[in-house]
C-alpha cells in the first residue's frame, strides 16, 4: 500500500531583513529534506546551508554548473549552494538520506534569479552525522535576506 | 537578526495521518555487494498516478573516484531511447547527446574509489508514465562533488504504459547502501 508522504515541516515568511534562518529540532523520520528558498538578499550572494552549526567550509565541498543567457560555466569550491540577488531569486535544495549515519549528505539545488542566471549545484558534507539542524545564511555572513523572502522545509518519506 | 523556527516539527513526525497526492511506492536498500540492477514494478498503478519520481543516493564498489553512468530501462527494452545531458565538471561544462540507444543514461552516481560515506544523489522525474498515446519522458538532476552535477533529459520512443523500471549499474555493484526509491503523484 502506497505511503502518504512529502510532507511541509515548516515555513518562515521573515518579518523584516534577517542574516540566518534556521531550522532545528529536524526529527529523523524522513529519508530526504526538500529545503525551497523565495526572495530577495540585500546584494548578491552566494548563499549557505550549514548542518548541526558546522561552519566550516572545507566540509561542503561542491561543483556547480551556470548560465548567465550567454555564457555557460561551470566551478567548484566550498560551501556554495545556491545564488541570491537583489531582484527576485529562488532555490530548491534536495538534501539526501539526511538521517542516515553511514553516508555523507549530498545535496542537489536548482536555483535562479529570472534577470540574471540558472545554475545546479551538487554538494556534500563530509559528515554520516544525521542532520538535526540546518541554517540558511550569506557564505560572507555579510549579508541579508530581504523581509517576506520565504524558507520551507519538507520532509520525503521514504 | 537571525531567526529561527524551533520546535516546530512535533507534531509532523511520520505515522500520522496525512492525505497526500504524492506517495511513496517502494524503496529498495541495497545490501551486500553483488546487487547489480534494481527494478521496480509499477504495472499495477497506472490508474493511481500520473507521473513518477525516483529518488536515490548511489555509489559502485567499482574502484574509481568519479562518476558513473546509471541505466534506465522501461518494461525490459532495450531500444529506442534517447537523451541530452548537461555535465558541470566543475572547470567546464560538457554537452552529450544519443539516439536509437539500448539504455537511458538516467542519471550519474559514485564510483567506489571515493572516501567511505560518499555517494552521489538524484531525483529523476517520468512523466505521464501510463499514458498509451505518447512516447515517454524523463529528467533527472543527479550528481555530488567529484563526480560532476547532471541534468538529463530522456526520451523512450514507445507509447506502451510504462509497468516496470530498471536502474542498472555501470561497472561491478551497487555498494551496500545504496538506496532507490520510487515514488507516484496524481494528476
Amino acid at each position: 500500500m502506497p505511503t502518504p508522504t512529502y510532507r511541509p515541516l515548516a515555513t518562515v515568511t521573515l518579518g523584516s531583513s534577517t542574516s540566518a534562518v534556521t531550522f532545528s529540532s529536524i526529527p529523523g523520520t524522513y529519508r530526504d529534506l526538500i529545503l525551497v528558498l523565495d526572495g530577495t538578499a540585500s546584494v548578491g550572494i552566494n548563499g549557505s546551508v550549514y548542518f548541526n552549526s558546522d561552519t566550516t567550509a572545507a566540509n561542503y565541498p561542491y561543483l556547480r554548473m551556470t548560465g548567465n543567457g550567454s555564457t555557460a560555466s561551470s566551478n567548484s569550491g566550498n560551501n556554495i549552494w545556491f545564488d541570491f540577488q537583489t531582484s527576485k531569486s529562488m532555490a530548491v535544495i534536495q538534501i539526501m538520506d539526511y538521517s542516515a549515519t553511514d553516508k555523507h549528505k549530498t545535496s542537489l539545488s536548482r536555483w535562479n534569479n529570472p534577470a540574471s542566471v540558472i545554475g545546479a549545484t551538487a554538494i556534500r558534507w563530509t559528515n554520516t552525522a544525521a542532520v538535526t539542524s540546518l541554517q540558511v545564511k550569506d557564505t560572507n555572513n555579510s549579508a541579508t535576506f530581504a523581509s517576506g523572502s520565504t524558507f520551507s522545509l519538507y520532509g520525503v518519506i521514504a | 537578526m537571525t531567526l529561527s523556527a524551533l520546535g516546530i516539527f512535533s507534531a509532523a513526525g511520520a505515522g500520522g495521518v496525512f492525505s497526500s497526492d504524492y506517495e511513496l511506492i517502494q524503496t529498495q536498500i541495497v545490501s551486500g555487494s553483488s546487487t547489480t540492477a534494481v527494478t521496480f514494478d509499477v504495472s499495477s498503478f497506472a490508474s493511481t498516478y500520473k507521473h513518477l519520481q525516483v529518488r536515490f543516493t548511489a555509489r559502485d564498489t567499482y574502484n574509481y573516484a568519479g562518476g558513473l553512468v546509471l541505466r534506465g530501462t522501461f518494461n525490459g527494452s532495450s531500444s529506442g531511447y534517447a537523451w541530452h545531458q548537461l555535465n558541470g565538471t566543475g572547470s567546464t561544462i560538457t554537452a552529450a547527446s544519443g539516439i536509437n540507444q539500448s539504455y537511458l543514461r538516467a542519471g550519474i552516481y559514485a564510483g567506489g574509489g571515493f572516501t567511505s560515506g560518499h555517494f552521489a544523489g538524484g531525483v529523476i522525474d517520468i512523466l505521464d508514465f501510463a499514458s498509451t498515446s505518447k512516447n515517454k519522458h524523463l529528467t533527472s538532476l543527479c550528481g555530488s562533488d567529484g563526480v560532476t552535477v547532471y541534468w538529463m533529459s530522456g526520451l523512450w520512443q514507445n507509447t506502451n504504459a510504462i509497468t516496470s523500471f530498471t536502474l542498472t549499474c555501470d561497472v561491478t555493484a551497487f555498494t551496500a547502501g545504496t538506496r532507490f526509491s520510487i515514488y507516484g503523484s496524481k494528476g
